[in-house]
């Protein structure tokens, strides 16, 4: 039907897009989570480096530090000869050492640092070497070395250099710094815009999904709406054609009434006037009889034979052909009158309805020597007359069709299943040719040996009465093998109507 | 059976063959009363009310009628016979092949007084027209010495 093959393909194009976009959506997540983890490592990198930096820095000011207070201390020590002085100049110059081998591995990787380094290195050694030696000098000869120019004292010197090249590595230091910090800045923005545009377009992907979605729906529900208008139309055209079927067969109905009708009209006059010619040869019998006395030479054998032989057996004929005829028409009346007659469903005790129709046949039945056995049957809901007339035809062609070859036993059963009842008449009777199971239910044919009375009117209806109830009649069986027809109804009676 | 000789018989049948079996059945019952035959439905009202010698004008009759007509149904022409003042109380004998229970009725409603089914079995026909013949000594006749 096009209308579904119209939604199938509407669902399929939404189903596909609708992926498509949740795996954009899927990767475009990813996407965002690697950018963030890498924008996030180089922040920690710029961090770390930025920590770097301060720890050299504050390295370096401790190590300028240290070399004001060696210097210090040395002065002291060199006026006075103080002892503790030189303690104090040790314990700074220690520190200092210990503060130049930290910062070592610090400025690796810095070539201009390095450099400065080495030479702030180097004259840290030099002047650990002047330290040396003035603590080694015995205290009377400090005052010489106090003497000299202040100036020009070497540790002096070496002191401002120190200074100096502390501050230029310091300012450095602060200069990059300063340069992290900005690259550092920078990562973060890096990291907000990348985080920011991949929820822009995943939001952007979210508000397509469910915009495909809801025309999707929409699509469907047009589709569905469509379908329905169809099906809708699909009733209708059964309802017409129902219509018409109906109106067909109340045609049918009455058509078979009037012609049934009619053909009667003709066959009492045949049958009428075959009586009045009876009754005219009983005349010419009468003076035939009487000539036979008063002439026997007129009494011709050929005369005798008209009157004795041919005419009654030609008017033997027109009779027993016409009241078959007749009584041909008035199955089809009764068959036609059957289908117009009103049907007023109830409740059927069939164990009942099928012993009372039994009893009506038990003459029959005892003159076959045949019995009957009425097993457990479900209740019904249906027209009485018509049920008792269907049993009961059932019945009585299980009693004419027996088997002169074994005892006669007839069982009905009955069963139920998925709102239908069954009704089996089973008999071991001569049975039917398979490819004559359907010919039975024809009207006016007859299987088998025909050596029973009947027109072949029984079965046909039966099946036409069973199909007014909504049911059916079948056959199973095989020649010489018994037969069991079962009537299937529905539980509940539904008007089968053909009154159009 | 005095009144029985003056009592015609109008037979309204359009099957002639009927009309001759009915006849002589009649006869054979040894009824000699007129028969006046009309093979369709115009004719026989038109005797039935306008016809000087027929019922409406000149005395009792019997109706015969068939009800399958080729010109109109016998159930129309007894609807009209019952609603007559004057054609009221003629007996009107259906005799018909239908023997439908609901036409049946249908007849006896309009106020026919017998319905016979046309037998196809002769010998019931006969007999059916014997009874008719009894049917018509004994019936009275309202009009008779009017």
């Amino acid at each position: 039907m096009p209308v579904t093959l119209l939604k199938d393909t509407v669902r399929g194009r939404g189903d596909r897009m609708v992926v498509a976009l949740l795996a954009t959506g899927i990767i475009l997540l990813i996407v965002a989570i690697v950018a963030a983890a890498v924008t996030l490592g180089s922040i920690t990198e710029d961090t770390d480096a930025v920590e770097a930096t301060l720890q050299t820095q504050a390295t370096i000011s401790r190590i300028s530090t240290l070399n004001e207070q060696t210097e210090t201390g040395r002065r002291g020590y060199l006026i006075n000869g103080d002892r503790s002085f030189g303690a104090i100049t040790r314990i700074a110059t220690d520190a200092l050492q210990i503060e130049v081998d930290r910062a070592a591995p610090m400025v690796q990787g810095f070539p201009d640092q390095q450099e400065r380094f080495a030479r702030l290195s180097q004259m840290v050694d030099e002047r650990q070497a002047i330290v040396d030696r003035l603590l080694a000098l015995p205290p009377e000869r400090l005052s010489d070395a106090a003497a000299e120019n202040f100036d020009l004292d070497p540790g002096v010197q070496l002191t401002r250099k120190i200074r100096t090249l502390a501050l230029e590595m310091l300012n450095v230091e602060k200069d990059r710094l300063s340069l992290r910090n900005r690259s550092q800045l920078d990562s973060l923005k890096r990291f907000y815009a990348v985080g920011g545009i991949a929820l822009l377009l995943l939001v952007a992907v979210m508000a397509t999904v469910v915009v495909v979605m809801v025309r999707h729906n929409r699509a469907i529900a047009d589709a569905e709406a469509e379908l329905r208008v169809a099906n809708e139309g699909l009733e209708g055209a059964v309802a017409e054609r129902t219509t018409d079927l109906r109106r067909a067969n109340a045609e049918i109905q009455r058509f078979a009434y009037i012609v049934s009708h009619d053909l009667r009209s003709p066959l009492v006059n045949v049958l009428g006037f075959t009586s009045e010619m009876d009754a005219a040869r009983a005349v010419i019998q009468k003076h035939l009889d009487n000539l036979r006395e008063s002439h026997p030479e007129l009494a011709t054998k050929d005369l005798a034979y008209a009157v004795e032989e041919d005419l009654p057996e030609a008017l033997g004929f027109i009779r027993t052909s016409t009241e078959k005829m007749d009584r041909l028409i008035n199955s089809i009346l009764d068959l036609s009158r059957q289908g117009r007659r009103v049907l007023t469903p109830e409740n059927l005790d069939m164990r009942q309805l099928t012993g009372n129709v039994a009893d009506t046949l038990y003459q029959r039945a005892q003159e076959e020597d045949a019995t009957i056995l009425i097993g457990e049957l479900p209740e019904v809901e249906s027209d009485r007359m018509a049920v008792e007339q269907i049993m009961s035809n059932l019945l009585e062609n299980a009693i004419k069709y027996l088997s002169p070859d074994r005892k006669g036993e007839i069982r009905i059963e009955g069963g139920r299943s998925f709102g239908q009842v069954h009704f089996d008449v089973i008999d071991n009777g001569r049975g039917i040719a398979p490819n004559d199971h359907e010919r039975v239910f024809d009207l006016f044919r007859r299987s088998g040996k025909q050596d029973k009375p009947g027109e072949g009117i029984g079965l046909a209806n039966v099946r036409a009465l069973a199909h007014r109830l909504g049911g059916n009649v079948t056959v199973e069986s095989e020649l010489d093998r018994g037969a069991t027809f079962r009537l299937s109804l529905p539980t509940r009676f539904r008007p089968v109507d053909d009154q159009a | 059976m005095n009144a029985q000789n003056h009592v015609n018989i109008v037979m309204i049948e359009d099957d002639e063959g009927h009309a001759r079996l009915i006849e002589k059945n009649i006869r054979r019952a040894s009824i000699s009363n007129d028969i006046r035959h009309f093979l369709d439905g115009t004719t026989a009202l038109d005797y039935l009310f306008n016809d000087p010698a027929g019922p409406a004008h000149n005395g009792p009759a019997l109706i015969l009628l068939d009800l399958n007509l080729p010109d109109m149904s016998g159930t129309s022409i007894l609807e009209k016979v019952k609603s007559d003042d004057r054609l009221r109380s003629t007996p009107v004998v259906v005799l018909t092949t239908t023997d439908d229970k609901v036409e049946i009725q249908r007849c006896y409603d309009l106020g026919c007084n017998v319905y016979v089914t046309k037998p196809v079995n002769y010998e019931s026909f006969a007999d059916a027209i014997r009874q008719l013949g009894l049917f018509l000594s004994v019936i009275q006749i309202p009009h008779a010495g009017v």
